[in-house]
């Protein structure tokens, strides 16, 4: 997954830059709740339990944002990789249908 | 002179005054009513008594009559000159090319229909108005329906625009509620536990009884809630539209909106089932802070909360700033990850981006028209509105396809979390019954299944097109929480049954679960006991399965006496030797019959069974229960059961033929009931059209070609389930189903007039039937309302897109398809059973114009 693919706003990708800024935020903001939900979810499956546990420890102990980037870079392979996935498939499935809208 | 008028005038002033005294002399009073009587002598000198009170009275009431009847008469004519101009006014409405007039026009009528109103009160005509409307009722239904539906109409269009956009919000909102507890619902009718239990058969027998029908029935209530109101919101959302008179631009957006919406919630309602299941030490953790993370993010000033977004690529930025440092462009992972990571840790972000390039995106997009809105732009403001609720339809359909795909995905999940949990790894046998979540009458599996029962494939299958439907990004699944310890070795898993259940051996290598649902791999070990026979063994292994444990007796016996066949056909295979000749203790190995994919496509097809088939087992059934009770003490073996159905066998078309009857034990025969063997009519309706594996339909065929199985199901011949899609050839297809279907239709045709009728029909007046047959139905079942939704769903699933893209060919077979839905319906819900209700038949109608919608959809979009 290259970074450029995930650079083009989704927005602008759906055709909706048009549309009422309000109802852009309000699309924005839902997808971006289900994209948190989504990352965190897989970050967790993708530790094994002992890490898990340490995760567990470490938010609540309230880690820097550095701090917690590090552990989880340090415990999944291709972290990046991963998260971009997340996105573009989140992409992907936002923008199935509305091409043929277009 | 004087003299002479003066006696004149005297002798007059007597008279009169001999009168008035006769007059007073004949005045009487009636003491009751207190009125004066005259009685007076006529011509002819006979008396009469007159009550000249009376006749003012009644001289004056009718005079108010006449005055009365004269204003009626007047206000009833200015009421039909406004309803006239009212319909001359709608009428132009409707024409093309009036946008400007729309808003006078509408405002027009408003204030004619209100003058209406007005006069109806000045006639104080209430109780007159509803004799009126009883009548016209009793003659012209119809009419009067319609008429009603047109006021209700124009009240409706008398709302503002806020109050249609708040109402609008509001419906959604009921959208969501209503999808977020179907969906609830529907989890919690499926619980792993409950899908063991199912599994594991006669351990929990008990439990599992009673309690499907009723779930069940529920969850379908569920559904139709979900679904009406999805109907509701769409219909507001076209209601404003047309009331705005929106440009096609903003029809897109709306539409795109819709869609794009409709993609996030059910990405949301996934990734939140997933959060909900998720099992073992750490579930909990997940489940707070998931929650934790979307509320913290919930908390965020918007501004934060978009820059969050942009980090995300969702929403356009420039540079972004996080934790006050400059991490990079919106979009990349850096910036997504910092993001993340300061959410979950409920650090401030100072986030700031620069709409760098936004306006001007904005304004190339605002230049740019699409080249959908390019024809939207000769369009009347109808068509235009029709195209996006074609739009909006598809969004709902694909939801639907989505909610189940959803549903049966994270099923699969949870089947082998609990699976290897419990020590047992008998991944793909569970996950296919996962895969048929709901189908016990679940209108969502009907739904599911809807498109296959027309098309006569399994219920296993989607109905989706893999292009159609986003593939949702897999999380890991769940097994991989599992520690491997509690994975026994593919060699060693085994499970031992209860005293009183069979005892199983069934292994499945690791491999099998980590590869989800590739089946083929379990074997079903048997070992005979005490009272045993091929058929009650059979049975016993299908009653495992839940798709198999709801079917009726009669069904039961077509799939069991199938499967029989399969084992008399080759008995070595099976390590038998003689299928009647079974012992104690011999072990019988079935693991092939139960991993080819038969018993599920028989499951499936024997669904579709009709009436007189069934009808056709069951009397087969007491034929062979009449030998045995006069012939005690011989055995019934499955050449004597061929012996005796022979005669019926001999006149039957058998495409499928289960070659050997039901057969007993030696020595062992507890005949419970005589089982028997079934032969399928092929010259029935749904033969041809609905069973699977069905003899040179090719437009099943094709149909099937269509479906892609977007994720492996677990079908028992992996390599069949591996096979390429059949690509719909359209020049075979035009030629084939015509030919072979058209004898079907007469033979199917003779036997009911109502449907032959409605081959002569188009398919929008063939839907129409079919609400017609609906409403004028006297009752409905509850079974008949949950076998309708299937028939519903078959409609429902009649996708507009296939049709357009030459995937189902419009044939007079698919015509068919339909009438004989129709057909379904009217015999679906015109029996005795429980009284109909407004409530029911609203929800129906409903649906029926969703129906019509779809139908109307492929019409128009196939003339144009």
């Amino acid at each position: 997954m290259k970074q450029a693919d995930i650079k083009k706003s989704l927005l602008e990708e759906l055709g909706l830059s048009g549309i009422p800024k309000e109802k852009q935020e309000q699309l924005v903001v839902k997808m971006t709740e289900v994209l948190l939900k989504r990352i965190f979810l897989e970050t967790v499956n993708k530790l094994d339990e002992k890490n898990r546990e340490e995760y567990a420890k470490m938010i609540e102990n309230n880690p820097t944002p550095e701090e917690l980037d590090e552990f989880l870079s340090s415990r999944i392979n291709n972290y990046d990789e991963m998260i971009n996935t997340i996105i573009e498939n989140f992409k992907e499935e936002m923008k199935k249908k509305t091409e043929n809208v277009n | 002179m004087d003299s002479f008028e003066t006696r004149k005038k005297e002798t007059i002033k007597k008279e009169i005054k001999e009168t008035e005294n006769q007059k007073a002399a004949f005045k009487v009073k009636d003491k009751r009513s207190g009125q004066d009587y005259e009685i007076v002598l006529d011509k002819s000198g006979n008396r009469q008594t007159l009550n000249r009170e009376k006749e003012v009275n009644e001289l004056e009431n009718e005079i108010k009559k006449v005055e009365k009847q004269s204003i009626a008469e007047k206000l009833s004519r200015d009421k039909s000159d406004l309803i006239k101009e009212i319909k001359e006014l709608e009428n132009e409405f409707k024409q093309p090319g009036i946008k400007s007039k729309k808003t006078l026009i509408e405002k027009s009528i408003l204030e004619k229909e209100a003058k209406v109103r007005e006069i109806e009160n000045q006639l104080g005509a209430t109780k007159k108005k509803k004799e009126d409307e009883k009548e016209k009722k009793e003659e012209l239904p119809e009419q009067t329906m319609k008429k009603e539906g047109e006021r209700k109409q124009i009240e409706y269009q008398g709302e503002s625009l806020e109050e249609k956009k708040k109402k609008i919000e509001k419906l959604w909102l009921e959208v969501e509620k209503n999808r977020k507890e179907y969906l609830e619902k529907d989890y919690k009718n499926n619980k792993v536990t409950t899908r063991l239990k199912g599994f594991f058969g006669s351990f929990f027998k008990k439990d599992k009884e009673g309690a499907g029908y009723e779930s069940d029935k529920d969850l379908a209530e569920y559904r139709a809630h979900y679904d009406n109101s999805l109907l509701e919101h769409k219909k507001a959302v076209l209601d404003e539209v047309r009331l705005r008179g929106a440009s096609g631009k903003e029809l897109l957006d709306i539409a795109k909106i819709y869609q794009v919406e409709a993609n996030v919630n059910l990405a949301d309602v996934h990734d939140q089932v997933k959060i909900e299941n998720q099992e073992g030490k750490f579930s909990g953790f997940i489940k707070e802070h998931s929650k934790e993370l979307v509320e913290r993010y919930k908390k965020m000033p918007l501004a934060k909360k978009i820059a969050i977004g942009a980090a995300f690529g969702l929403a356009g930025a420039g540079a972004i700033y996080i934790g006050g440092a400059a991490v990079g462009i919106a979009g990349s992972a850096i910036a997504a990850r910092r993001a993340i990571m300061g959410v979950i840790t409920g650090t401030t972000v100072a986030l700031s981006f620069e709409a760098r390039g936004k306006k001007k995106t904005a304004k190339k997009n605002q230049k740019e028209m699409s080249g959908l809105e390019k024809k939207m732009a000769g369009m009347s403001e109808e068509e235009k509105i029709k195209i996006l609720e074609g739009f909006i339809d598809e969004s709902i359909q694909d939801e639907d396809r989505k909610i189940n795909k959803i549903k049966n995905k994270n099923l699969r999940h949870l089947a082998y979390g609990t699976i290897a949990g419990i020590g047992v790894v008998l991944a793909p046998k569970i996950t296919r019954l996962f895969s048929e979540a709901g189908d016990q009458g679940s209108s969502v599996l009907e739904h599911q299944g809807g498109q296959n029962i027309l098309d006569g494939k399994p219920l296993t299958s989607e109905i989706p097109e893999a292009s159609e439907i986003p593939e949702m990004p897999e999380a890991p699944d769940l097994e991989e929480q599992i520690p491997r310890a509690a994975m026994p070795l593919p060699e060693e898993a085994e499970l031992r049954g209860t005293e009183t259940g069979p005892e199983i051996e069934q292994t499945v290598s690791e491999s099998a679960v980590e590869e989800t649902e590739i089946p083929g791999t379990e074997s079903v070990i048997i070992e005979v006991q005490k009272g045993d026979n091929l058929w009650k063994i059979i049975d016993k292994q299908m009653e495992n399965q839940e798709s198999y444990a709801g079917l009726d007796k009669a069904r039961k016996i077509y799939v069991i006496d199938a499967l029989k066949d399969k084992v008399a056909a080759d008995p070595g295979k099976f390590g038998l030797e003689n299928i009647d000749k079974l012992k104690i203790g011999q072990k019988i190995n079935l693991s092939e019959l139960f991993q080819e994919e038969q018993p599920e496509k028989l499951i499936t097809g024997v669904r579709d069974l009709n009436e007189e088939q069934v009808r056709n087992i069951m009397e087969n059934n007491e034929k062979l229960r009449g030998w045995i009770n006069t012939n005690p003490g011989e055995e019934l073996t499955s050449e004597k059961t061929e012996e005796i159905l022979k005669e019926i066998k001999e006149v039957k078309e058998i495409k499928e033929t289960p070659a050997v009857p039901e057969t007993s034990v030696e020595g062992n025969v507890e005949t419970e009931e005589p089982e028997i063997k079934f032969e399928p009519e092929t010259n029935e309706a749904e033969e041809i059209s609905e069973k699977p594996e069905s003899a040179g339909s090719s437009v099943d065929k094709q149909v099937e070609g269509n479906i892609e199985t977007e994720e492996p199901r677990i079908e028992f011949e992996p390599d069949k389930a591996e096979e390429p899609e059949i690509k719909f050839e359209p020049e075979t297809s035009k030629v084939e189903p015509i030919v072979e279907s058209s004898s079907y239709i007469e033979n199917a045709s003779s036997e009911f007039n109502f449907e032959k009728d409605l081959l002569n029909m188009n398919l929008e007046e063939a839907v129409n039937n079919l609400g017609k047959n609906i409403i004028g139905s006297d009752a409905i079942t509850e079974g008949k309302i949950m076998n309708s939704q299937k028939y519903w769903n078959v409609l429902k699933n009649f996708k507009c897109q296939d049709v357009l893209k030459g995937k189902i060919p419009i044939t007079p077979e698919i015509k068919f398809r339909l009438a004989r839905l129709a057909v379904n319906f009217k015999e679906d819900l015109g029996t005795a059973g429980l009284p109909r209700t407004n409530e029911t038949i609203n929800t129906w109608l409903k649906r029926i114009s969703l129906a019509k919608i779809s139908i109307g959809n492929i019409s128009s979009q196939l003339a144009a």
